[in-house]
C-alpha cells in the first residue's frame, strides 16, 4: 500500500472510530434519562444520523416525548412539540404572516411556528387533517417551508418524530400510504419489562433527576451525517437489499405469501432506508462497510410500514413485520 | 465483478480458492467412486446369477476410472472469490468484511480503502485451512455400503446358474371333467328353452338359451373360468329377466286385447284364435272377415280391444316395473350396463304397445267410417296381436330359463358344481329357508309361498315349466326330491319372512348411517368434509359485503353495531387483548370513503 493509502486510511479509522465513540456518549446520555427502550433509542438516533424521520406508533406514556426532548439537548437542538389536533391548522405549524407596526409603518412580518426547530414531535400525527399532515410532511420531505411567496429553509438537521397512538382509531385520519413512506423508519414501542419499570420508577419518582448534557454539538452531528453518506457499499450487499425490496413487491415476488397479502410493495425510498441505516449500523459497529446482517437488523424498521397489507391480509391477521421477517428468512444472500 | 480486486486479498482468497478445489475433488471422487462400485456390485451380482466369469481388472479400473472423472468434475467447476470471501466472514465474525473489501478493492474512497486495510489485517495470518476445513467428503456413506454389497456378491458362495435352473414345470393337469349329472338340470332347461323357442319363433329366447348352452358347456371341458362364468352369468340372468318382464306384458296386453274382441259376436271367432294361438293367419282371416261383414261392429271391438290393451300396459307398467327397477338400483352389484339395459328394456316395451293400441284405435275408425282400407287394415291388426300373443307365451319360458341362469351362478359361486345336482339341492333349500335368494318368484304374488313347506317347489331349478310343459318327467322326479329336503329344512316362519319379494327391499337408511347403536334413528348422518375446503374469512366476508345483505346503509347499520359493540365490552368481562381484537375487527370492517364505502 502507498504512504497515500496509509494515510487516507488512518484519517478514516480514526473518523469512524470518532463516530464510534461519539455515537456511543450520545446514547450513554440520553440513557441516563431514557430506561430501556434501546431499540428506539437506536432507530431515533440512526434515523437522525441518515437525515431521516421516524414514525413512532405506541400508547401513550411510554416515554416518546422524553426521548426526543433528552436527544435534542444532548444534542444541543432546539426542539419543539405539537400536539395534533383535529383543528389544528397548518398555520399553527408552519407559521403565518401578521401585520407588524413600528416606526415605518405596518408590515407583515412572519412569525415562524414550531416547525422552525431542528427537533420536532408531531404527537398524535393521525389526529391532525390531511391539509395540516401534508404541511409538515412537505417540510420533512423539502426541508424548507413555503409562505405566501416566500420560501423560508429549515436549518439542519431537521428531524421529525411522529407518533400515532394505534388503539385509539376513532376519528382519526390514518397517513396514507404516500406520507407514510416519507419516514425512513416506523418504530413500535412497547411496555417496559418489570426491571425496566423500577429503574424509571426509582428516577422519576425522587428528587432530583439526571441533568443532560449536551454531548455533541450540531456542527458535529452534520459531520456525522456526512461521514455516513461517505460509507461504501459492497454490491452483494446492495444486490440484497434490491431484492429485499423487490420480493416486497406482489408483482415481482417469488413468495405467495407476498402475491396473496400485499396490496403495495416498498417504494425505492424504503432501500435508500435500509442502506442509509445499514451504513449507520456499520459505523456504530466500527465497521467500515453495511454488512447483510446490518441490512437484516434495520429492515424490519425500514420497510414494515411500507409493506401495505390487502384486505384479505388484513382480515387474516396478517402483519407487515412477519411477512418482512419471512423475507428476510427466505431470501438466498446470492442471487 | 466491477472492480479488480485488492491483490493482496485476491492471492489469500486464492489459496482458500485453491482448498477448496481440492475438497471439491475429493467430494467429485468419493461421489464418482461410489456409484461406480454400486454398479460394479450390480454387475458382479448379474454376473455370479449368469454364471459367467467375474471381469476383476475392468471393474477395478473402471471404479478408478469414475473416481477420476468425478474429481475432475467436481474440481472444474467455477468456485468464485466471493464464495471464498464468505467462508472468510463466516469464520471470523459474520460481519462481511473481506466479501465487502473484495469487491470495494478497486474504490479509491478512503472508507473504502479502510475497508480493504481492516480486511487484510484480519486474514493476515488465516490459514486456508481455517477458512475451508476438512471435512468427511459427501458420498463417503455411500461408498462404503457399496464397497460392502460388492465385497458380498463377489464372496458369497453361489451355484452356477444351471445347477439354478429350476426343473421344467410338469404340463398342467387338464382340468378333470364335471360329472355327468353335474349340469344336467341346467342342460334338460336349456333344452326345453331351445324348443320352446323354435316352436313359438322367440328369438329372444333361443339367444338366451344358446348363451346359457355355451357357459354349461364351457364349465363342462373346463374352458371357461368360474370368475368368468360367474359375471357372464349374471348378466345372462340380468337380460333373461328383462326379457321374461317384456314377455308377460306382452301376454298381459294380448289376453287383454282377446277379451274385449269376444265381447263383440262379429270378432268372437278372431278372439278365439288368438286365445289358441292358432297362428297369424287364423287371426288376420277372422278379423279381415268380421271387417267386411260388419265394419261398424269390428271398428267398435277393435276400439274396445284397443282400450283395453292401453289400460293393461298402464297397469302392469304401475304395478310391475317400479317395484323392478329399485330392486335393480339398489343393488350394489349390479354392473352399470346391466342396470342401464333392464330400465330401457319397460320403456321401449311402452312404446311398442302403446304404437300397437293406436294402430287398434286407428282401425277402429276407419272401420267405423267406412273406409275402404278398414279389411286390410283389420287383418294387419289380427296379424299383430296374434303376433303380441305370441311373444307373450315365451315369458314362463323365459322366467325357467332365468331361474335356472341363477341357480347356475349360485353354484359356481359356492363352488357346488361337482356334487352334483343334490348339492345343488341341499343348497338351494338352505337358501330357499333362509330367504337369501329372493327372486322375482319367490314371493311375489304367490299364495302358496306363504303356506310354508310348498315354496321350495316353486324356486326348483329345472321347474317343469308350467304353461310351457317341455321340461319332462325327470325334473319332476328331482323337484320332488328337492321338495322334500328343503320342506325338512325349512320352517313356515322362516318362510313367511323369506318371501319379502320385489319392492319389499330395505332401502338403507334414508338420513344417513348411525355412529353408534344408541344413536336415536335418523337423527345422526355421518358426512364426509375435507377439513379447511371451505372458504376464507376474507372470502366470506369479502362476499357478503360485495352481495349487500342488508337493505339499511351500512353506516347505520355498523353505528348500532359499534354503539352496542362498546355498551357489551364495558358490560362484559372481555380481556383487554380480545376487546383490542373485536375492535379492531371493527375498525377493519369501519364505512369508509369512496369506492369502498359505497359497498353496503
Amino acid at each position: 500500500m502507498t504512504a497515500t493509502h496509509t494515510s487516507t486510511t488512518d484519517g478514516a479509522t480514526q473518523a469512524v472510530e470518532a463516530f464510534r465513540g461519539d455515537l456511543g456518549r450520545l446514547l450513554d446520555e440520553i440513557g441516563r434519562r431514557l430506561v430501556g427502550q434501546a431499540d428506539v433509542v437506536g432507530a431515533v438516533v440512526s434515523a437522525l444520523l441518515a437525515g431521516g424521520h421516524v414514525l413512532i406508533e405506541g400508547v401513550p406514556g411510554l416515554g416518546k416525548t422524553l426521548l426526543v426532548r433528552t436527544a435534542a439537548a444532548a444534542m444541543d437542538l432546539t426542539f419543539s412539540r405539537v400536539q395534533f389536533t383535529p383543528d389544528l391548522m397548518p398555520a399553527d405549524v408552519i407559521g403565518t404572516n401578521l401585520i407588524a407596526e413600528d416606526a415605518g409603518g405596518r408590515r407583515f412580518e412572519f412569525q415562524r411556528g414550531p416547525i422552525f426547530a431542528h427537533v420536532v414531535l408531531a404527537d398524535e400525527i393521525n389526529r391532525a387533517t390531511p391539509k395540516t399532515q401534508s404541511a409538515l410532511l412537505e417540510a420533512m420531505q423539502e426541508q424548507s417551508v413555503t409562505v405566501g411567496k416566500q420560501t423560508y429553509t429549515l436549518a439542519p438537521p431537521f428531524f421529525v418524530l411522529a407518533t400515532q397512538n394505534p388503539i385509539e382509531m376513532e376519528g382519526t385520519y390514518p397517513l396514507p400510504e404516500a406520507q407514510l413512506d416519507r419516514f425512513l423508519y416506523k418504530v413500535r414501542v412497547d411496555a417496559p419489562s418489570a426491571a425496566e419499570l423500577h429503574a424509571i420508577l426509582d428516577r422519576t419518582t425522587g428528587t432530583d433527576e439526571a441533568p443532560v448534557r449536551a454531548v455533541l454539538s450540531r456542527d458535529r452531528l452534520l459531520e456525522m451525517r456526512a461521514l455516513v453518506r461517505q460509507v461504501p457499499v459492497a454490491r452483494p450487499v446492495q444486490d440484497f437489499v434490491v431484492r429485499l425490496v423487490e420480493a416486497t413487491q406482489p408483482a415481482r415476488s417469488a413468495s405467495a405469501e407476498v402475491r396473496r397479502f400485499v396490496r403495495y410493495g416498498s417504494s425505492p425510498r424504503g432501500a435508500q432506508a435500509v442502506i442509509l441505516g445499514a451504513k449507520v449500523e456499520a459505523l456504530r459497529a466500527g465497521r467500515f462497510a453495511p454488512s447483510l446482517a446490518d441490512v437484516r437488523r434495520v429492515a424490519p424498521g425500514a420497510l414494515r410500514h411500507r409493506v401495505l397489507l390487502n384486505f384479505e391480509g388484513e382480515a387474516e391477521g396478517v402483519t407487515s413485520d412477519a411477512l418482512v421477517a419471512r423475507l428476510l428468512a427466505d431470501l438466498p444472500e446470492t442471487a | 465483478m466491477a472492480s479488480k480486486p485488492d491483490d493482496a486479498l485476491a492471492r489469500r482468497l486464492s489459496r482458500i480458492r485453491s482448498r477448496l478445489r481440492v475438497l471439491a475433488a475429493l467430494d467429485g471422487a468419493v461421489i464418482g467412486g461410489a456409484t461406480a462400485v454400486v454398479a460394479a456390485a450390480i454387475a458382479v451380482a448379474v454376473c455370479r446369477w449368469r454364471g459367467s466369469r467375474l471381469p476383476l481388472p475392468a471393474l477395478v479400473a473402471s471404479i478408478g476410472a469414475a473416481a477420476l472423472a468425478g474429481a475432475l468434475l467436481r474440481a472444474g467447476r467455477r468456485i468464485s472469490l466471493d464464495v471464498c470471501a464468505r467462508k472468510v466472514d463466516a469464520i471470523l465474525d459474520r460481519q462481511d468484511r473481506v466479501l465487502s473489501a473484495l469487491w470495494l478493492a478497486a474504490s479509491p474512497a478512503p472508507l473504502a480503502r479502510a475497508a480493504v486495510a481492516d480486511a487484510l489485517a484480519r486474514t493476515e495470518r488465516l490459514a486456508p485451512g481455517a477458512a475451508a476445513p476438512a471435512r468427511r467428503p459427501a458420498g463417503l456413506s455411500v461408498l462404503a455400503a457399496g464397497t460392502a454389497v460388492l465385497a458380498l456378491a463377489c464372496l458369497i458362495p453361489g451355484r452356477s446358474r444351471a445347477a439354478r435352473l429350476p426343473a421344467p414345470r410338469p404340463p398342467a393337469a387338464a382340468a378333470a371333467p364335471l360329472p355327468a349329472t353335474a349340469l344336467e338340470s341346467e342342460r334338460v332347461a336349456i333344452a326345453a328353452a331351445l324348443a320352446r323357442a323354435e316352436q313359438t319363433g322367440d328369438p329372444a329366447l333361443g339367444r338366451l338359451a344358446s348363451a346359457l348352452d355355451r357357459i354349461v358347456r364351457g364349465l363342462a371341458n373346463g374352458t371357461i373360468d368360474p370368475a368368468t362364468a360367474l359375471e357372464a352369468l349374471r348378466g345372462l340372468d340380468e337380460q333373461a329377466q328383462a326379457a321374461a318382464d317384456a314377455a308377460a306384458r306382452d301376454a298381459q296386453a294380448a289376453a287383454a286385447a282377446a277379451k274385449a274382441l269376444a265381447a263383440s259376436a262379429v270378432t268372437r271367432d278372431a278372439a278365439d284364435a288368438l286365445r289358441r294361438g292358432a297362428g297369424d293367419d287364423q287371426a288376420s282371416a277372422a278379423l279381415g272377415s268380421s271387417a267386411a261383414r260388419a265394419p261398424a261392429a269390428t271398428g267398435g271391438a277393435l276400439h274396445d280391444a284397443a282400450t283395453a290393451m292401453a289400460a293393461s300396459a298402464s297397469a302392469s307398467a304401475d304395478e310391475g316395473q317400479p317395484g323392478r327397477r329399485r330392486l335393480k338400483r339398489d343393488e350394489p352389484g349390479a354392473p352399470e350396463g346391466a342396470r342401464g339395459e333392464t330400465g330401457a328394456r319397460p320403456d321401449s316395451e311402452d312404446r311398442k304397445l302403446e304404437r300397437l293400441s293406436r294402430d287398434l284405435d286407428d282401425t277402429a275408425s276407419r272401420c267405423a267410417q267406412g273406409d275402404p282400407s278398414c279389411r286390410g287394415r283389420a287383418e294387419g291388426s289380427g296379424r299383430e296381436l296374434s303376433q303380441l300373443q305370441r311373444e307373450g307365451a315365451g315369458s314362463s319360458s323365459l322366467r325357467d330359463l332365468s331361474r335356472a341362469t341363477r341357480q347356475l351362478h349360485d353354484r359356481v359361486a359356492r363352488g357346488d358344481l361337482r356334487s352334483g345336482d343334490s348339492g345343488a339341492a341341499r343348497a338351494f333349500a338352505r337358501a330357499a329357508a333362509g330367504g337369501r335368494d329372493n327372486g322375482p318368484s319367490s314371493g311375489s304374488g304367490n299364495p302358496s309361498t306363504a303356506a310354508g313347506g310348498a315354496q321350495p317347489g316353486d324356486q326348483m331349478p329345472a321347474q317343469p315349466a308350467g304353461a310351457d310343459g317341455q321340461a319332462g318327467g325327470g325334473l319332476s322326479a328331482q323337484a320332488g326330491e328337492l321338495a322334500t329336503e328343503a320342506g325338512a329344512a325349512s320352517g313356515s316362519a322362516e318362510s313367511s319372512a323369506a318371501g319379502a319379494g320385489i319392492g319389499h327391499e330395505n332401502g338403507g337408511a334414508p338420513l344417513g348411517a348411525r355412529d353408534s347403536a344408541e344413536a336415536p334413528p335418523g337423527r345422526d348422518a355421518r358426512v364426509p368434509v375435507a377439513d379447511g375446503a371451505g372458504p376464507s374469512r376474507a372470502q366470506v366476508i369479502d362476499g357478503a359485503a360485495g352481495r349487500g345483505f342488508a337493505s339499511r346503509p351500512y353506516a347505520h347499520v355498523y353505528t348500532e353495531y359499534r354503539a352496542a359493540l362498546e355498551e357489551a365490552l364495558g358490560a362484559t368481562g372481555v380481556p383487554p387483548g380480545q376487546q383490542y381484537l373485536v375492535r379492531r375487527y371493527f375498525d377493519l370492517i369501519r364505512p369508509r370513503t369512496g369506492r369502498e364505502g359505497n359497498r353496503r
